[in-house]
């Protein structure tokens, strides 16, 4: 491994980038199971919201390891997308949910054909 | 210790000039965006009978200026690459944005006079419109990796809404939902590919990317992951075969215009944004890619067609041939190069207007209590109104390929440039695919003339006769042409790939 | 182990702990909770790849806001519990067919990664307020525009779809709609 996998921490010593990484890619495929195997939507809704959070924590990873500014930049507008996207993600389940009772994705079966 | 730190900042010098010089490389959806603005602004300031009307046009005209542009600049040879590489005005960026101007136009009549059948509010429809179509056209402008994802996630939005626009249809709803969930997970998936290809090379711009990736990248595991977990994404967003779970289900329950608009209009956008990400950015990669789509590619023809063949619903059966046609757009795509990307736009514009006229016939068969979509619900339609009956089965035809209708054209501009680069297998398989497809195309067809005629009585629309009549002249005015047409689409491809090298 | 390193498995466990709370809660109201715990985690990360800013927005809008949305949607639509789950059809060949290669392939990938060369190595300035704003309104000028009309449609849409079930008509005449 080369030497620019090792981030310095201010004066605390250091951590490898990749820590952080396989960090992201654990938390991505936590989140990624959950979307598959809950079938609550609003458990799903917020499974994605942790798969987009492990991809922030990789992009700002390697924004450090790369000291570009990109990454930073790149999470808080993904930041933005998460948000717009909960919001609309939630008013849509409100209106669902109000409607009638659907706490399951196979409940929605009135499509299936 | 203040000082010190704005002095790390460099001076900004971005005048009046580069400003001006920016906004007129994107100026179709800066009309477009502005529209947006003014719609809505009517939508709370006018009383309310207003309101539907005074949207519909400006979203009419806010269309029209920018196919106006767009095709104006389009003629002078297209613009290049502005915001600091993040966008681009070039001529690929340009056919994008005509194709989707022309079906907000499209769109906004059927969507008027489907929400007035419906007795639904107008304005938002309109407005979620007008945003998703501007969404579109940042994505086929777009050429940074940030402004993909950020411009992918505007149209999707704006489609999430639209899908359950209905609101007291439980169908409509649970489309919504349904979208929504697969849309999101998708995002993640494409983002997540992103932000590898970026830790990889440490730039987003597409053209930078390019010059940091050589071809002995093809070993670096960054790359590759981020190539699969990107194609997973594109799977989706394209309904691509083993991801297009969703699609029928989706399709099916959303209104029709709505169905009518994302089906061509999300394809067109995400087939720009494959072609952007993989052509120009990781061009290097081609072999892994490639590969990779390919697969998408097989699966969607095959799965696509079989599953179209047993369906019972025009709109679900419609949902399928998408699955499959997106699979032969794919041709094009894994075959790249000029000719390869300018076959998928020459058939993404041919696409257009087959698949939206054949949707618009539909809405004559809405009822204020909801869609008939059942493909039964089309018999003897011919007899009833011969020239929808007409126009229905050339749409039908040229979807299926039949010789020497626009389908045809299209498929052998994709095929043969599939052939050409050495795809020949695949080939193989996407014409034994459309020889499946004939059956369903065809059934469609003969209900369409069939001598039974339906009870229910067909409500005469002059509006959507002509959006069906318009497709219908433009689909044929491009297969009069296809060479001039596809020349235009070759040029598009041209610069989407001189941006990349 | 550094004190560095100490920091990051603490921080890294609870959240590891809270991703796994997300998916295995039958309550919603646990899983949001525990999505607020990962964040919070998270910001802490943010802050030792020196992303000040970013953490900052992280804590106040992100864990902050958007999760009390969550929470206040959890709270309106009352308690909600999954049913016992039938059998999971596609479910369970989606989780073999798309995560086991990619969980396989993530660690072996990751664990052999030739980091490219960082763009400079003064890190003194990065990640701080002046760096982000001179960013975003330069060279991320026109994707920060483009999520203007990101967060307008998201708004104008969730608007609509919570205006009550009112038909045109209804509007029309001003009536007040009623729930079906």
């Amino acid at each position: 491994m080369s030497d620019y996998g090792q981030l310095q921490i201010g004066n605390a010593g250091s951590v490898g980038a990749v820590q952080f990484l396989l960090l992201g890619a654990v938390l991505f495929i936590i989140g990624a199971i959950g979307v598959i195997i809950r079938r609550n939507p609003l458990v799903i809704l917020v499974s994605i919201e942790l798969m987009l959070n492990a991809v922030n924590l990789t992009l700002i990873t390697f924004a450090r390891q790369l000291h570009n500014t990109e990454g930073q930049l790149f999470a808080l507008l993904t930041m933005v997308v998460a948000a717009a996207e909960a919001v609309v993600g939630l008013a849509v389940l409100v209106d669902v949910f109000r409607t009638r009772d659907v706490d399951d994705v196979d409940e929605l079966s009135e499509l299936k054909g | 210790m203040a000082l010190t730190l704005l002095s790390t900042v460099p001076q900004i010098n971005y005048g009046v000039g580069q400003a001006g010089s920016d906004l007129s490389q994107i100026l179709p959806i800066a009309l477009v965006a502005v529209a947006l603005l003014v719609a809505i602004v009517l939508d709370f300031s006018l009383p309310q009978p207003l309101r539907g009307t005074a949207a519909a046009l400006t979203a009419a005209a806010g269309f029209a200026l920018a196919l106006l542009v767009a095709a104006l600049r389009f003629a002078t040879g297209g613009g290049g690459s502005a915001y600091s590489g993040f966008a681009s005005g070039d001529t690929f960026a340009l056919f994008f944005e005509m194709l989707l101007a022309a079906l907000g136009l499209l769109s906004v009549v059927i969507s008027r006079v489907y929400v007035r059948r419906r007795n639904l509010l107008e304005a938002e429809l309109h407005v979620l419109l007008l945003a998703a179509v501007a969404g579109m056209m940042a994505l086929a402008s777009a050429t940074s990796l940030v402004t993909v994802f950020i411009s992918l996630e505007t149209l999707s939005v704006a489609l999430y809404v639209a899908c359950g626009y209905s609101r007291r249809d439980t169908a409509s709803q649970e489309s919504a939902v349904k979208y929504l969930l697969v849309g999101g997970f998708a995002s993640a998936f494409l983002l997540y590919g992103m932000a590898l290809a970026y830790g990889a090379t440490g730039t987003t711009v597409l053209s930078e990317i390019g010059k940091r990736v050589t071809e002995q990248d093809a070993h670096n595991p960054l790359l590759i992951l981020s190539v699969i977990l990107m194609a997973v994404g594109f799977g989706y967003k394209i309904s691509g075969a083993p991801f297009h779970q969703w699609t029928p289900d989706v399709y099916e329950g959303a209104p029709l215009p709505v169905t009518a608009f994302m089906s061509v209009g999300t394809k067109a956008a995400a087939f720009a944004m494959i072609i952007r990400v993989f052509g120009t950015g990781l061009a290097h990669l081609q072999a892994e890619w490639a590969l990779i789509l390919a697969f998408i590619a097989v699966a969607s023809m095959l799965i696509g067609n079989l599953a179209a063949v047993v369906q019972t619903s025009f709109k679900r059966l419609m949902a399928y041939s998408s699955v499959a046609q997106g699979g032969y757009m794919l041709v094009g795509v894994i075959a790249g190069g000029k000719s390869g990307f300018g076959a998928t736009l020459f058939y993404l514009g041919a696409y257009l207007f087959m698949n939206f006229g054949a949707f618009a016939v539909l809405t004559m068969l809405v009822t204020p209590e909801g869609e008939h979509d059942r493909i039964s619900d089309l018999d003897g339609l011919g007899y009833r109104h011969p020239l929808l009956g007409v126009l229905l089965t050339a749409f039908m035809l040229s979807l299926a390929g039949f010789p020497p209708s626009l389908g045809f054209f299209g498929k052998l501009f994709l095929f043969t440039a599939g052939v050409q680069s050495g795809w020949t297998a695949v080939v193989v398989i996407a014409v034994l695919a459309s020889v499946i497809s004939v059956a369903y195309y065809v059934r469609v067809v003969y209900h369409v003339w069939s001598p039974v005629t339906s009870e229910r009585r067909l409500w005469r629309s002059p509006a959507v006769v002509g959006v069906v009549t318009l497709s219908a002249v433009m689909a044929l005015a491009i297969s009069l042409y296809p060479a001039l047409v596809f020349a235009l689409g070759l040029t598009g491809a041209a610069d989407a790939l001189a941006a990349g090298h | 182990m550094s004190l560095a390193g100490v920091l990051f498995y603490v921080l890294a466990l609870i959240a590891v702990l809270g991703g796994v709370g997300v998916v295995i809660s039958k309550e919603p109201v646990r899983s949001v909770l525990s999505l607020v715990g990962v964040m919070l985690a998270l910001a802490g990360l943010f802050l030792m790849l020196s992303a000040q800013f970013v953490f900052a927005v992280q804590i106040i809008v992100y864990a902050g806001a958007v999760m009390v949305l969550f929470l206040f949607v959890v709270a309106l639509l009352g308690p909600i519990r999954e049913g016992p789950s039938g059998p999971l059809k596609l479910h369970w060949a989606y989780l073999l067919v798309v995560l086991a290669p990619l969980t396989i392939g993530l660690w072996a990938l990751l664990n052999q990664i030739q980091f490219r060369k960082p763009d400079s190595l003064d890190i003194t300035f990065f990640g701080t307020v002046e760096q982000i704003g001179y960013g975003l309104f330069t060279t991320y000028l026109y994707p920060f525009e483009l999520t203007s009309i990101l967060l307008l449609i998201a708004a104008v849409g969730a608007i609509y779809l919570s205006r009550g079930g009112r038909s045109a008509e209804e509007e029309r005449e001003g009536v007040e709609g009623r729930r079906v």
